[in-house]
């Protein structure tokens, strides 16, 4: 997709692509860095921003480090953090959906990484730091998962 | 080890065979989120360390006009996976002597190895005279019988023909027919007993959470409402695992069950050896 604004001097693309990610364990970090490089190599585009989004209320996206300890230090910290047994509200039966919701712990840890991460593009290359790299977080899997990326600019 | 007993294949490629089951899933089971592909169930079972589970078909064609899902559906995921999956069928006692030549191909031709029945869902009386003559071939065919009993959440359906009691008298006449009331009954857990300690072709499955959590409603259900030596004493022997995937996830119920502070023999029981009783003895 391309635009212009009134004056038609800047072009803008944007371009969509949904990563489907079926997560293998209740809980886990998968690095998806590669497919948003991927999408970026795709879409043509060489300098704007990388929008890297989760569609679940029970997952994050971060950029952090990519080392085997911290994929075992981060979930183990949010669970200490966000404690499984507790007095949830939402632990009721939801007629919307026919089953009950069990899973509060993994909403709230959702909200404590965000769902999305942004970063710059230039001149085709995903400005990441060294050590950083894109992840999705599984909170409440095994599941199927949509991550959107969506790239805007030139 | 462990063996679920109670596992709805309401899965991704379930839905790919018959295009409307993701509707009559959400119209007539009552489950709206999207199902998930077989490898999310693989995964849950090897998270939870389920060896054996069972795939549940509901046949509800003469009521509703749908299968959620069809035997023959069941027997073609069971063979997805033959070694961790076993298929159970289901035929509708509504439609009388066809039900019994479908159940007799089932467990024949299919190789399912037992029957589920939903009074409620299928909408029939349990002892109705088309019921007893399905319950006649089961035991006939030696295959045992899992069965609903206690809350249905839907409004759609009613829960009049759901009160375990009613199975009292269907054991006392089919005495060499293994049945399992699923659920214990909840809310009317100890009418559920009642009928297991009376008749020892009578079991309980202890699968969903109406209460809470897995941990919550699993803690009411083994040590509170019925007290942890009722339990540990008397159902040591009655009591099977099975989670209701997908209406709650399977390593979610293993957990809870490992949970519960009761015996841990009991608990070995429960998860594995008393399934094996009734499945393979």
């Amino acid at each position: 997709m391309q635009g212009s604004n009134s004056d038609g001097g800047i072009s803008v693309k944007v371009y969509f692509k949904e990563l489907t990610i079926v997560t293998r364990r209740s809980c886990e970090l998968i690095n998806i860095t590669d497919e948003v490089k991927k999408a970026v190599s795709e879409s043509g585009i060489k300098n704007g921003i990388v929008l890297v989004f989760s569609k679940h209320t029970t997952t994050g996206v971060f950029i952090n480090e990519a080392e085997k300890g911290l994929e075992r230090d981060i979930p183990f910290y949010l669970k200490k953090l966000v404690v499984e047994e507790d007095n949830f509200f939402h632990h009721h039966f939801f007629y919307k959906d026919g089953r009950m919701a069990v899973n509060a712990w993994a909403h709230i840890r959702s909200v404590l990484v965000g769902l999305h991460a942004i970063v710059p593009l230039k001149d085709g290359n995903v400005l990441l730091g060294g050590r950083e790299n894109i992840y999705l977080a599984e909170f409440d899997g095994p599941k199927e998962r949509h991550v959107v990326v969506q790239i805007m600019g030139e | 080890m462990t063996i679920d007993i109670h596992i709805h294949p309401l899965v991704k490629e379930a839905c790919e065979m018959e295009p409307r089951l993701f509707e009559w899933q959400r119209e007539i089971y009552g489950l709206t989120t999207s199902p998930q592909p077989l490898d999310t169930l693989v995964s849950q079972l090897e998270e939870a360390e389920v060896k054996k589970a069972i795939l549940l078909a509901l046949d509800c064609r003469s009521r509703w006009g749908c299968c959620i899902p069809s035997n023959n559906i069941v027997a073609k995921i069971v063979a997805k996976e033959p070694d961790l999956f076993i298929g159970f069928a289901s035929v509708d006692p509504g439609l009388g002597e066809k039900a019994i030549d479908e159940l007799k191909y089932a467990i024949k031709n299919l190789g399912l190895q037992g029957v589920k029945l939903n009074p409620a869902l299928q909408d029939f009386d349990p002892l109705s005279p088309s019921a007893e003559r399905l319950y006649a071939e089961i035991e006939r065919l030696e295959v045992p019988l899992l069965v609903h009993t206690g809350l249905v959440w839907s409004r759609k359906h009613r829960i009049k023909y759901c009160n375990p009691l009613v199975w009292d008298e269907i054991a006392y006449n089919h005495p060499t027919m293994k049945i399992i009331l699923a659920h214990c009954g909840w809310p009317w857990v100890w009418d559920a007993v009642a009928v297991a300690l009376r008749h020892e072709n009578v079991y309980l499955d202890i699968s969903n959470t109406f209460t809470g959590t897995p941990r919550e409603h699993l803690r009411h259900l083994l040590t509170e409402l019925i007290p942890s030596r009722v339990t540990e004493r008397f159902l040591g022997e009655k009591i099977l695992f099975g989670s209701d995937y997908p209406r709650i996830e399977v390593p979610k119920m293993v957990d809870a069950a490992k949970s519960l502070s009761i015996d841990a023999d009991v608990i070995r029981r429960i998860l594995h050896f008393n399934a094996l009783e009734v499945l393979f003895k």
